[in-house]
């Protein structure tokens, strides 16, 4: 018992003398929450950055670092960006759509992270004006030019099982002499949301208690691929295509393509770039109902220190655990009295409670999943949220991990989309087709098949880690969900579940509190 | 043993002949069929099972393999041997194996029966199949959870224990691994398996012979499906990937490919859908 006491009020001091520690060192932050590369700043030991819900924090676990001359803060490349630009400390190391238009605003669109090459829906186009940009202002897309055929991977040689016809090309980018699938560099253009560059060190351990998929990927079970720098096995949990495989690679990828580096980053600068991306653990820290998410009386799995202390890379999905840990102590035994509805703070704890209950609790028929439903589970697969998908202790990333096409990406399933690339997509006889799809496929992005050349692959995107939601809208690689009302309107949409405007409604205020 | 005469020999074929092709299938007996998969709700906290009705009768489809279930809009080839009292999913069992057809999509396989009370759900609550030490010591963190809710946050499902060393003598090992129709997904149990011999492996030193084959199953109707050609090799080829990525040199293997269906007899088909590995120590 007293042991018990001892780590609460060990727990309460930290996060106190955190919160201090903002006051003192952060006096200075708090007036912007936008960093531009080689802002003369300290990257401190806690920082708390606000947002519609209330505030994300962030716990650098290595205390606070001078990012004056720090390569994922200092401009790199000619265009004036830094990894920074793209991965902005108050919109959970991702950016929002309301940060890049008052950044906009701001600057006139003047500033490096409209840059033409990948901030303007083509770099083509007429630079400067709003709608050259409209993919980035509207929906937080970044363009992203994959080659075609696919790359050698892995230092195999790629040989696609499909043929790709492009069908729309709203941005101009895809059949642009330039730019485009028949421009002499012959890519394709898609766009994406940033990732959240946050508690990578889960991202980067390779799953536990799931043999032998702690080395194999479920899908082919073939093993892992290992890290092109490190030659150690690797999760693939990075990006939405798995093309990156470790920090340093996709920092490398990254420099040469969103930077506009000349030359590959110094070792010197990877290894402070990875070691500074491995350091910050990242969460909601503060709701604007709920309240401190950090006290002892919140739920333990809330506020940036369970990401700390929480052990990487393990199946949430049991009845300990819960994903998130547990939720009881904010569960109402009179939610519906008049009482309770009139108090708000109760009534919105009570409703998080019952949304965790619900992404764990409640299943559902998951259906006709490219590239999931297909790698031996069945379909359908009925499950949960937190018993499917989302499964991973304290993250709700996939733990296997998990490529999949939820329909965001393809016909017949995703939200129409007519400000993005239309592509058809036409397999070959002699492979196997996408399961649910067959031999032709609608898609605004073949995802993994770009990096595989897979029929199988076409639309396939890595699902995310949940935390900091609050602070990154909006939703989906292709950022469909404006959101998390709309994120949740998809899938109730996709899977036919059925939520009721209370269940609907609880799953939002549980996510927003992640 | 037992001689029969010739007529009576005769007669027995006839019956099996007969039972065979009006689609009767004995228990203990084996059977073959492609056909649409059913999925079956079974309650609102359990995954659906799935069930394949043919010639009449209603079967259990169970994968034993580990992941390699049923998929609606897919046919599934069912081998096995029928175990008559023993029910799965509401209906009798199918002891074998099942092959998801994934060439082609088939959208009218698209059936789910909702639940209607009649199957019972086993307890899925994980920590049932765990080691006991483990289990243990996750009950004792839920009981804990009331008073000192970061006991949620604690591990709670562990990696398996690594393998114990091996000791001389070391004696020769074989293992086979099985794989579903037109298929080069192994499944998790046989590669645990597999991981076992490759550690074995390191302790006793040894050349691994292996060997890829090729099937073809004759259905009950006669039919006789084959896999596609080059099968073998993919196998094949996979294998020897999959051996150099778990550090096995390319001097420590041989691999010899059987490039020719195995021929199909209605019994057990699916077994010769493998590769075989043995491992031979070094003197």
């Amino acid at each position: 018992m007293y042991n018990k006491y001892l780590e609460r009020l060990t727990k309460t001091c930290t996060v106190m003398l955190a919160c201090f520690s903002v006051f003192l060192v952060d006096a200075a932050e708090q007036s912007s929450s936008w960093w531009s590369p080689g802002d003369d700043r300290v990257f401190p030991r806690f920082s708390e950055y606000q947002n519609a819900s209330g505030r994300f924090g962030i716990i650098n676990t290595a205390g606070p670092i001078d990012t004056s001359k720090h390569p994922f803060f200092a401009a790199k490349g000619p265009n004036g960006r830094a990894c920074v630009t793209c991965h902005q400390p108050s919109d959970a190391m991702s950016l929002s759509v309301s940060t890049i238009q008052q950044r906009w605003r701001d600057t006139k669109g003047t500033d490096p992270l409209f840059a033409a090459i990948d901030g303007s829906n083509c770099p083509s186009l007429p630079q400067g004006k709003p709608e050259s940009h409209s993919l980035l202002l509207e929906k937080g897309l970044i363009r992203i030019a994959m080659p075609w055929p696919p790359r050698p991977f892995n230092g195999k040689p790629i040989d696609p099982e499909f043929s790709i016809e492009v069908v729309r090309d709203p941005t101009g980018c895809n059949l642009d002499p330039e730019w485009g699938i028949d421009s002499p560099s012959s890519a394709i253009s898609v766009f994406r949301r940033p990732r959240p560059v946050i508690n990578i060190a889960h991202l980067m351990e390779l799953p536990h208690g799931v043999p032998p998929f702690n080395n194999f990927f479920f899908n082919d079970a073939m093993p892992l691929p290992k890290g092109p720098d490190t030659g150690l096995t690797v999760p693939q949990q990075l990006m939405a295509d798995g093309r990156g495989l470790t920090p340093k690679f996709q920092a490398t990828d990254a420099a040469l393509t969103h930077l506009q580096l000349f030359d590959a980053l110094s070792d010197d600068d990877l290894e402070e770039i990875e070691a500074f991306e491995r350091q910050i653990y990242g969460a909601q820290s503060f709701d604007n109902l709920a309240g401190d998410l950090t006290s002892p009386e919140s739920p333990p799995g809330l506020g940036p220190q369970a990401l700390v202390i929480s052990p990487k890379a393990r199946l949430g999905n049991n009845p300990l655990n819960k994903i998130f840990g547990e939720f009881s102590m904010w569960a109402s035994t009179a939610d519906e009295s008049q009482e309770v509805q009139q108090d708000k703070v109760k009534a919105f704890k009570a409703s998080v409670a019952r949304g965790s209950e619900i992404f764990r609790e409640v299943r559902f028929y998951i259906s006709d999943v490219g590239m999931y439903n297909d790698k031996g589970l069945g379909n359908p697969f009925k499950r949960s949220c937190g018993s499917g998908c989302h499964n991973t202790l304290s993250m709700g990333m996939d733990l296997s991990p998990g490529f999949m096409d939820l329909g965001l990406n393809n016909f017949p399933w995703q939200n129409r989309r007519n400000d993005l690339p239309l592509f058809k997509i036409t397999c070959r006889d002699d492979v196997l087709p996408q399961s649910f799809l067959g031999r032709e496929i609608y898609t605004h992005d073949p995802g993994r098949a770009l990096i595989t050349g897979k029929c199988t692959d076409v639309g396939a995107t890595m699902t995310q880690q949940l935390r900091g939601l609050a602070a990154r809208a909006p939703y989906f690689a292709g950022g469909a969900a404006a959101n998390l009302r709309e994120l949740v309107d998809f899938y109730d949409r996709r899977f036919n579940i059925g939520y009721t405007e209370q269940e609907k409604a609880d799953l939002v205020n549980f996510m927003r509190t992640l | 043993m037992r001689v029969y005469s010739p007529s009576t020999t005769l007669r027995i074929a006839i019956i099996i002949w007969t039972c065979l092709t009006s689609g009767k299938i004995l228990a203990n007996e084996h059977t073959a069929f492609v056909t649409c998969p059913i999925a079956r709700d079974i309650g609102p906290q359990s995954d659906v099972c799935f069930i394949a009705e043919y010639n009449g009768k209603t079967y259990g489809l169970f994968d034993p393999n580990g992941y390699n279930r049923p998929m609606l809009k897919h046919k599934v080839m069912v081998e096995g041997e029928v175990i008559d009292g023993e029910m799965i999913c509401g209906a009798t069992r199918i002891k074998g194996v099942l092959s998801v057809m994934r060439e082609e999509v088939s959208p009218e396989c698209n059936q789910i029966l909702p639940d209607d009370g009649s199957v019972q759900t086993k307890n899925n609550n994980l920590f049932l199949r765990m080691p006991e030490e483990h289990r243990q010591r996750a009950f004792k963190l839920m009981a804990q959870v009331a008073d000192n809710p970061e006991a949620s946050l604690q591990e709670a499902i562990y990696d398996p224990a690594p393998f114990p060393p091996v000791k001389p003598p070391y004696v020769r090992q074989k293992l086979n691994l099985h794989y579903p129709f037109n298929s080069k997904r192994s499944s998790g149990p046989e590669l645990r398996k597999l991981l076992y011999l490759i550690h074995y492996a390191k302790f006793s030193g040894g050349h691994f012979v292996v060997k890829s084959y090729q099937g073809a199953t004759r259905l009950d109707n006669g039919e006789v499906m084959e896999e596609k050609s080059g099968m073998a090799e993919e196998r094949a080829d996979m294998f020897a990937e999959l051996l150099t990525e778990l550090g096995i040199n390319k001097k420590d293997y041989s691999i010899e490919v059987q490039p020719e269906s195995v021929a199909a007899t209605g019994v057990g088909d699916w077994k010769n859908r493998r590769i075989s590995v043995e491992l031979n120590p070094a003197e």
